[in-house]
């Protein structure tokens, strides 16, 4: 140690410095936190405790009480030809006997009037744990009975599987099996009580559909082949939409497949175009004092060329060199005269859409979710380039090339909820892509392949 | 007729007086450590107040020395003293308890800055610096605190190492391994280290001769 060092040593070997008083009591709060064992996990878990038992009453509390006195209404305002349980009242259920179930003594009590509230709702295996079923793919709906009204002993249930005719439940009797299979009619010998119908035809009654929705979508191109020259930062993606109305036809409880019509909105933005322009707006061009038919620029994007076509504006490129401007025939524009509109420009195209998909239920309960996939046929019907913030006002020229005849892919998923009993509300993310290039020139040797990632929002109304 | 005791014996016995009040003392304070001791085990707020008084003013001057600032080494500080007192119960005795806080202090300023800091070797931008060897004639004339400051403004891998090195007493091999570099690295910033606080020394002092 040198002696440098050594003196810096002998000034710090005893050091000290006061702290700030209010640092003790910064101390203590720590120590006092942590003095209590286990004390932000007690909060963690008394927070998740609370999560869970607020979910849990949402999910088996409330929508059954709603569920049930909607579909309840339902019935009653809309008779659903069935034989037994799916009458509309009660009474008239245990006035009429179910197909090949005989109901002996139960005959008196079958009589009796009823008006079911909901209580709650369980699974078959719940219900009877040892039974061999395949619990998880029907659902009861529990009634509790009104002091004045005699036990309701009929039993019906929505059955997604054939194979719940072979179930049991305590004082089960018979069972029979409906003709599509998708309802299952039971008697119970005691006077077991709670057992009712919620709405076991809507899987077979409820099998069209109608959804109007609307999607926001953030809609961008894939460029293949961009060797020659890369767009790249040059251009981006926007902010559009898409809607739609689109009829569905369910095939079973699982399955179903869609098709409608809609309009969609795609495109890009393109970077660093200065557009410049007289303050009174007067067209630029003239050929010998007269003016020319067509503006003498265009501009090279992904999507294939853009020509301009308002003649009070001059285009000039501050990226690159994506602007072409004719010459000769015509008397160029003094630019120092011209102020500079904006920058930017917007490319969009609008596309009729008929699309055909399928939809595939994957979760059946009070949020359903669904997967879907199709294909789309995009008929185009708008084609307009805009100064970025006059979007939607003043076109300042169109996309060359567009093919007017477009195919779509798309896939993605859904998850409804139902507000009543036919009506449901849908969040869908959703991915398509269109699966040729939009363009039909190739001078610039790239394939555009608009894409789109929108988020449904749509309303269902079962038929 | 005798007049009390001698000179001599006068000062034996105050002598021995002083002893025995100094070792009074000395078991009063042992007991009263001990009590602290016990009393900060149990979590008795009143003898950790206690204990922090007595170690509080030495482990903010490490505090500081470890830090860029005040604010960052009043953190240390809180977490340090929390940390003492969460392990206390493992001190053994061995060695004093000063050590042993000082080394508690001294790993939590290094985990605080090895996450954040690059512990690699800086590029060489203290070597065309002059080295006068009147800096040690200059260290005489200021402060701690103005050394300190200087410190506190060294790169944190150099500040690292000189405050390891030289106040702490670790070799660069046990330097090497503790901030997870070479023994090499460890040598070169603490020369750079050391050069640059000489030159801040010294334009200290060329500014205090001209105030003066």
């Amino acid at each position: 140690m040198d002696r440098f060092e050594k003196k810096i040593k002998e000034s710090f070997q005893g050091y000290r410095e006061e702290p700030p008083a209010e640092l003790w009591e910064a101390i203590e709060s720590k120590l006092d936190e942590q003095s209590r064992p286990g004390f932000l996990w007690m909060k963690i878990a008394a927070a998740l405790l609370l999560l869970v038992v607020s979910m849990a009453s949402v999910v088996l509390f409330l929508p059954s009480v709603q569920q049930g006195t909607e579909l309840a209404e339902a019935r009653e305002a809309e008779p659903v030809p069935h034989t037994g349980a799916t009458d509309p009242s009660i009474a008239q259920t245990l006035e009429q006997p179910p197909r090949e179930v005989a109901t002996p003594d139960a005959a008196s009590s079958l009589s009796a009037t009823a008006t079911a509230d909901i209580t709650s709702r369980t699974t078959l295996a719940a219900l009877q744990p040892e039974t061999e079923t395949l619990a998880g793919d029907a659902e009861l709906f529990v009634v509790s009975e009104t002091a004045e009204d005699a036990p309701i002993t009929h039993l019906s249930m929505l059955a997604h599987n054939p194979s719940f005719a072979h179930f049991e439940l305590p004082g089960l009797r018979e069972t029979s099996l409906d003709a599509d299979e998708t309802f299952i009619s039971a008697i119970l010998s005691t006077a077991e009580p709670v057992l009712e119908i919620i709405d076991s035809r809507a899987g077979a009654a409820n099998m069209f559909a109608l959804t109007a929705y609307f999607a926001p979508q953030h809609s961008y191109r894939y460029q293949r082949n961009n060797s020659n020259f890369s767009f790249g930062s040059l251009e981006r993606e926007i902010l559009s939409f898409s809607a739609g109305i689109n009829i569905s036809y369910r095939f079973n409880r699982r399955w179903e497949v869609l098709t409608g019509v809609a309009y969609n909105l795609m495109g890009q933005a393109i970077n660093d175009i200065a557009a410049f322009s007289h303050p009174s707006m007067t067209p630029l061009y003239s050929s010998k004092g007269e003016n020319i038919n067509q503006h003498p620029q265009s501009l090279s994007t992904s999507l294939g060329s853009v020509n301009f076509t308002n003649q009070s504006f001059y285009f000039a490129d501050l990226g690159g060199a994506r602007i072409a401007t004719l010459k000769g025939s015509y008397d160029d524009t003094n630019i120092n005269l011209l102020n500079k509109s904006g920058i930017g420009l917007v490319q969009h195209l609008g596309f009729v859409e008929v699309p055909l998909a399928l939809r595939y239920k994957v979760i059946d309960r009070l949020f359903s979710v669904w997967v879907k996939s199709g294909v789309s046929a995009n008929f185009l019907a708008d084609n307009n380039v805009y100064l970025e913030g006059s979007v939607f006002n003043n076109p300042v020229g169109e996309n060359v090339g567009v093919r007017n005849l477009n195919w779509a892919g798309n896939a993605g998923m859904a998850v409804s909820y139902p507000l009543t009993a036919r009506m449901h509300l849908s969040l869908e993310p959703t991915v398509s892509m269109f699966i040729n290039s939009v363009g039909s020139e190739r001078y610039v040797a790239s394939d555009a392949y608009p894409y789109n990632y929108s988020l449904f929002i749509s309303i269902r109304h079962d038929l | 007729m005798r007049r009390g005791f001698s000179t001599s014996t006068d000062s034996k016995i105050s002598g021995i007086f002083f002893i025995l009040l100094l070792i009074h003392k000395s078991r009063l304070l042992v007991d009263k450590l001990e009590k602290i001791l016990k009393g900060c085990l149990k979590n008795d707020r009143q003898m950790q107040s206690h204990f922090y008084k007595m170690h509080a003013s030495v482990m903010y001057g490490i505090c500081l020395r470890y830090s860029t600032n005040t604010h960052d080494a009043q953190d240390l500080l809180q977490e340090g003293f929390v940390k003492v007192f969460q392990n206390l119960k493992h001190f053994k005795g061995k060695g004093s308890l000063e050590g042993w806080m000082k080394r508690i202090f001294v790993n939590l300023a290094l985990d605080k800055y090895r996450s954040s800091v690059s512990l690699l070797s800086l590029e060489d931008v203290a070597d065309n610096l002059t080295r006068d060897k009147g800096e040690e004639n200059a260290l005489d004339a200021i402060s701690e605190k103005e050394i300190l400051d200087m410190i506190q403004q060294l790169p944190d891998q150099y500040r690292m190492v000189f405050n390891l090195y030289v106040i702490e007493g670790y070799s660069h091999q046990e330097i090497g391994e503790l901030l997870g570099i070479g023994e090499s690295t460890s040598r070169s910033n603490l020369s750079r280290a050391k050069i640059i606080l000489k030159e801040k020394i010294q334009i200290n002092s060329a500014w205090v001769e001209k105030a003066i």
